[in-house]
């Protein structure tokens, strides 16, 4: 108890101790009576000016609640504006697989977006680094480098061998893997080199193609396609980067394939 | 103890009870805002804008006797908004700041070797001011807690884990306590 007191007396005569001959400044007064008559007058000022303006804001502001009335009925019950809207609502062809485990073509209604700006990059414009081999499989020598969306983070590798051409994929995001895991289509586990490859198939249809508006080619997927034919996917991660080597329905011999992947692989690990 | 007329005075915008209420009670708050955040010039400006609140809005204090608590409560706040802004100040800018501030109210200079000022100060700044009010002010815990927003059980336990943190400063000090451990 008595170190307690003694305790408490002291934090009381330390904390008096430091400010015992602190005082206010002679005039502080005046100034905080200054500010006072300045703020009132502000304020007076400031209501003023609000008024000033609510009143001459009232009409044009009921104007525009008005046309946008008006703007908004009129795009309810105005049939030619209702079309409009829904135009970008299409019924296109896609590839499904049939009851049977064949690929077929099946009509749906999808909304048609524009997809991300396809360009050539060279390896400085790309968000990411990658490890990709200049020739892989059998004579398969990488072509150029091309950019799947404007933020840089998908960019795909073509190997060529004459005719046939293998597609390397490669993005900083795991949307590729996601789907890998997520394909019911064929699809297994390998491991190569201590790495795990999800191998699976899918169904792609040649559509005919049509120019744009901008004079641009493009698949017509309003049209049913002339082809379908069965990709086949490795996919794999490797330091963050999901890699994913496809045939684009090349028919490739999964052999050729693997082999391909396994030379990625062994040129990512340093082998 | 605070006078009621006075107040109720001030609440009917009597300019000389204005006057005669920051006599009164400036001295007082300019020195529990300095021991808050210890630089002058910041509580100096802290007085200005407690009392330029406290004169604006005494008009909205329903009961005249709450006045302390009321007033205390404007300092505290005041005291934390411009102590949090100060410290958004960039390094750089603080240190040009405190080479041209650098006053001569240096009060602190001469017991700034004193271990328990140096503990209080680095209290947390809950725990700092709790401290301040109790053993400065010499306001009861019911009323730091209305001050302070929180519940009695909160300025209680402040106090008491304080009180653990300045009584080990003080056992370092002085010979006197090693014959009991707070801790």
């Amino acid at each position: 108890m008595k170190n307690d007191e003694k305790l408490n007396s002291e934090i009381k005569k330390v904390l008096f101790k430091r400010v015992e001959d602190i005082q206010p400044k002679t005039g502080d007064f005046h100034l905080i009576k200054e500010r006072l008559s300045r703020k009132e007058g502000n304020k007076e000022m400031m209501k003023r000016y609000y008024d000033k303006i609510c009143y001459k804001m009232r009409r044009p502001i009921a104007s525009v609640c008005c046309a946008a009335l008006m703007l908004a009925l009129l795009c309810t019950f105005n049939p030619s504006v209702r079309a409009w809207a829904q135009e970008s609502i299409q019924k296109i062809y896609v590839v499904v697989k049939g009851e049977d485990g064949t690929y077929q073509t099946k009509q749906t209604e999808a909304k048609i977006e524009q997809g991300p700006k396809i360009k050539v990059l060279e390896d400085k414009d790309i968000g990411f680094k990658y490890k990709a081999p200049n020739t892989i499989g059998k004579n398969y020598t990488s072509d150029e480098v091309i950019s799947g969306d404007a933020s840089g983070n998908s960019h795909s590798l073509f190997y060529r061998n004459g005719d046939s051409a293998f597609v390397l994929n490669m993005t900083n995001e795991d949307w590729l893997m996601y789907c890998a895991k997520a394909s019911k289509d064929n699809n297994k586990e390998l491991n190569m080199e201590g790495i795990t490859v999800y191998y699976f198939e899918e169904g792609r249809g040649d559509y005919p193609m049509i120019q744009d508006s901008n004079g641009n080619w493009t698949q017509d997927f309003t049209q049913p396609p002339t082809k379908i034919k069965t990709v086949h996917k490795f996919t794999w991660e490797y330091e963050g980067i999901t890699y994913e080597l496809s045939d684009l329905g090349n028919t490739i011999s999964n052999d050729v394939m693997e082999q391909a992947v396994e030379d990625i692989i062994k040129y990512q690990m340093g082998k | 103890m605070v006078d009621m007329n006075l107040i109720i005075r001030c609440k009917t915008g009597d300019m000389s009870a204005f006057e005669e209420l920051y006599e009164t009670y400036s001295t007082k708050a300019l020195r529990t805002a300095l021991s808050i955040v210890n630089r002058y010039d910041l509580a100096e400006d802290i007085l200005q804008e407690t009392f330029c609140e406290c004169f604006r809005d005494i008009k909205k204090l329903r009961a005249p006797e709450a006045f302390t608590v009321w007033f205390y409560k404007i300092l505290v706040r005041n005291s934390w908004r411009m102590l949090y802004n100060e410290k958004k100040f960039s390094h750089k800018q603080l240190k040009t700041c405190e080479s041209i501030m650098k006053d001569p109210h240096d009060y602190f200079k001469d017991i700034g070797s004193n271990d328990l000022v140096n503990a209080i100060n680095r209290l947390s700044l809950p725990m700092k001011t709790t401290v301040i009010l109790y053993y400065y002010n010499d306001l009861p815990i019911k009323e730091i807690a209305k001050i302070m927003g929180c519940f009695q059980g909160t300025v209680k336990s402040r106090l008491f884990n304080s009180r653990k943190i300045l009584a080990k400063e003080l056992k370092k000090q002085s010979t006197e306590f090693s014959g009991r451990e707070y801790i």
